[in-house]
């Protein structure tokens, strides 16, 4: 018994002390005798830290290796707690990109505010400070979530398994609002849409009815449904060829991008036969679309510092139907680049194909050093510039 | 220490004593039977016998743990094939063909506009390209004398008699729609196509006419062919854009599938060596993946780069003998990988 009261004695003993530590701890109260308290609790959402008196939480209160005294650097500092957000971002397979690069503060304030999340201001503002370009289009329709800047609704700002950061599948995101009744029916000529609502329709805003986007098929635009719906018509591809003849010339290269048997009609694996946002009636953006399969090249980008500015223009560089170039380029790797670098075309390093790559015999291309869908390494070097990539090749320098 | 009570000590000795008596076949008894061979008077010529029937099983144990790690053993880059017997390099070679009569292996050399064919020592021994006809030969395959080769440009399957002198190109059609030639393979007499266009694969015979096509119903989770081997009567198909191998009987068109157990990115080739595993070529990961015959993953090699026994844009993958090939269009050359 004399033992049992001992260890009982020494354990009440921990328990109480270590809430003597605690409060040994600088309370904000210290803190707000320099620093206004008002510019931290300011609005209705408070950080919890700030709101338990902890500034010691993320702060040093005498000196620090990092900006405004902090414990950890900036980027370090928010996932210290915040740590299954962390790993959802890491492991999804689609993030947003100041969330993946811990900018947090980008989007919200790390003491108080007075809306919701801490956000540096309402979530439309948020969204414009980047968005721009997308978020200031403007409609005659205009969708409701999108009118009332509630982009929320539909997106997740930190992670997900679609491109478009949708909070679930686009037609799931869809149906949590809208009702499968008479009226979807009705709009769908009688019939149940089977693909994706996102397709046809532009979630933001669009100048035409039911938010349809806005270049259109011919015979849809001409309200020829037979063209292609016709009882006896061919679900396949050949459907897509009986008008488009030539385009099957357009796959006969070495490369290409027939994935036949892929779905029913293979063309609409980038393609919409309705309507679009660009003239080849593609079902995304390049961006978009060429990543949801070659989804290391979103990886990519995602984890390399230097990449092509005009990256995500897709087409600029590669042809989408076929090639006779390695990537599906739309020449060869000098001259795809002198296109557009034409002083590095006449006047760079010897390229062409009188000078051989060493290592495997091929000649020299931009491509041989360069690196342009994402490299760690400044002017998208596949290596460092600074002798290592040389020295691949002049070994006696 | 801990000591046990007496009385589960006693209890434990009298339950262990009584199953000794019991058991006829017990300890006891083969204590006996051990007295009984040690006598001296057994005969000599027994025991010999035993004794060679021992070593013989100690020897057949050994022998089969050597074979069991060949079959194992992984492959290993042993040389290149990157020149034709001019000395010019190759310039997107695409993919290759061994003729296992002659022992030969011939490469695609699609920029140049030539077929390249090289011994297994890795010397080029010609070059061929029907007098300057050959337009961007993306896959070829030999019987005796016979050539077909899969010219993309003019989407052709062109025969070549050597022996004649004969060129002929073919423009394939299914019913009214043009057949995308790609992979061919040979199968007896007949010769099978894979259809770019509709992800199906055609069995032809000599005059080219459709005989088979596969699959040959309508499956409701297939996803079209983007490489196919041929394995004695079973044409293997690797479907597009996924982890699932189709297993086709060339006789009656049955069919199995597996799904390999690891999600690759863009697998373009794949093949299978004599023990049953599953190679597997992903052209964007650039990796070689292998999986066992129920399709678990094993393990994965090849690293990106310029230098021998790296790559850069790898298209076709083919598993002869000991010999992994291994076609690299980026770095223009054939790694050659031996076990």
């Amino acid at each position: 018994m004399k033992k049992i009261y001992l260890t009982l004695f020494i354990l009440l003993s921990i328990v109480f002390s270590s809430n003597s530590w605690a409060s040994e701890y600088p309370t904000n109260d210290v803190c707000f005798k320099c620093h206004k308290k008002e510019q931290f609790l300011k609005g209705k959402s408070i950080h919890q830290p700030v709101k338990n008196k902890r500034c010691d939480k993320c702060h040093r209160p005498h000196a620090s290796k990092y900006k405004k005294l902090l414990l950890v650097p900036e980027q370090e500092t928010c996932t210290t707690c915040h740590k299954k957000l962390e790993s959802k971002i890491l492991n999804s397979k689609f993030a947003h990109d100041p969330a993946l690069k811990n900018h947090c503060i980008r989007c919200h304030n790390p003491h108080s505010s007075k809306y919701n999340f801490l956000l540096n201001s309402s979530v439309q503002a948020t969204c414009k400070t980047c968005h721009k370009k997308i978020l200031t289009k403007k409609y005659q329709f205009v969708h409701k979530p999108y009118k009332d800047g509630n982009c929320l609704k539909c997106h997740n700002p930190h992670y997900s398994n679609d491109p478009r950061l949708l909070k679930k599948n686009p037609n799931q995101t869809c149906f949590s609002c809208h009702k499968k009744d008479n009226k979807l029916l009705k709009a769908h000529n009688g019939k149940t849409p089977k693909g994706e609502c996102l397709l046809c329709h532009n979630p933001h805003g669009s100048n035409n009815k039911a938010l349809l986007r806005p270049i259109k098929h011919k015979p849809f635009a001409a309200k020829n449904c037979k063209a292609c719906h016709a009882q006896n018509a061919p679900k396949d591809e050949e459907l897509c060829l009986q008008c488009h003849k030539d385009n099957l010339k357009t796959f006969q290269y070495t490369h290409n991008h027939l994935l036949g048997g892929y779905t029913q009609n293979t063309c609409l694996v980038c393609h919409n036969p309705h309507v679009a946002e660009t003239k080849d009636l593609l079902v995304a953006s390049p961006e978009h679309l060429c990543s949801s399969c070659h989804t290391t090249v979103y990886k990519q980008k995602r984890e390399m510092l230097y990449f092509h500015p005009k990256r995500k223009f897709c087409l600029e560089c590669h042809k989408a139907h076929g090639s006779n170039h390695p990537a599906m380029l739309r020449a060869d790797g000098n001259k795809v680049c002198s296109r557009c670098h034409e002083t590095q075309g006449k006047f760079s390093h010897p390229v062409g194909e009188k000078v051989l790559d060493p290592r495997n015999k091929q000649p020299m291309t931009c491509i041989t050093c360069h690196e342009p869908m994402g490299t760690n390494y400044k002017y998208q070097l596949k290596m460092s510039g600074e002798a290592a990539l040389c020295l691949e090749c002049h070994k006696n320098y | 220490m801990l000591r046990m009570p007496q009385k589960l000590l006693e209890t434990f000795a009298k339950i262990s004593r009584s199953k000794l008596q019991a058991q006829p076949h017990g300890i006891r008894s083969y204590f006996s039977k051990r007295k009984k061979e040690t006598d001296p008077k057994i005969n000599l010529e027994k025991g010999c016998l035993q004794r060679s029937l021992l070593i013989l099983l100690i020897l057949s144990l050994i022998l089969s743990s050597i074979c069991n790690k060949a079959q194992a053993a992984r492959f290993k880059y042993a040389f290149s094939l990157a020149k034709a017997p001019d000395g010019t390099p190759l310039h997107h070679p695409f993919s290759i063909f061994i003729d296992p009569k002659v022992k030969r292996i011939y490469v695609t050399d699609v920029a140049n506009n030539r077929l390249v064919s090289y011994d297994f020592a890795g010397k080029p021994l010609k070059a061929f390209n029907a007098a300057g006809k050959l337009k961007g030969p993306i896959f070829m395959i030999k019987d005796e004398n016979i050539l077909w080769v899969v010219e993309r440009p003019l989407n052709s399957l062109t025969l070549i008699n050597l022996k004649d002198r004969i060129f002929k190109r073919n423009n394939l059609t299914w019913g009214r729609r043009p057949i995308l030639v790609d992979r061919i393979a040979t199968w007896g007499k007949n010769v099978v196509v894979l259809d770019r266009a509709s992800g199906r694969v055609f069995l032809l015979n000599q005059y080219l006419e459709i005989q088979k096509i596969f699959p040959s119903k309508k499956l409701k989770t297939f996803n079209g062919i983007y490489d196919i081997k041929i394995k004695g009567n079973w044409l293997w198909g690797l479907e597009n854009m996924s982890s699932k191998l189709y297993a086709f009987n060339l006789n009656d068109g049955s069919f199995h599938s597996l799904t390999l157990k690891k999600q690759m990115v863009v697998p373009v080739s794949f093949d299978i060596d004599s023990a049953g595993n599953i190679y597997v070529l992903d052209r964007d990961l650039k990796k070689v993946f292998v999986f066992d015959k129920k399709g678990n993953f094993k393990y994965s090699f090849l690293q990106e780069g310029f230098r021998p026994g790296q790559d850069l844009y790898p298209s076709n993958l083919v598993i002869y003998e000991n010999y992994l090939f291994l076609v690299d269009e980026g770095n223009g050359r054939v790694d050659v990988w031996q076990r």
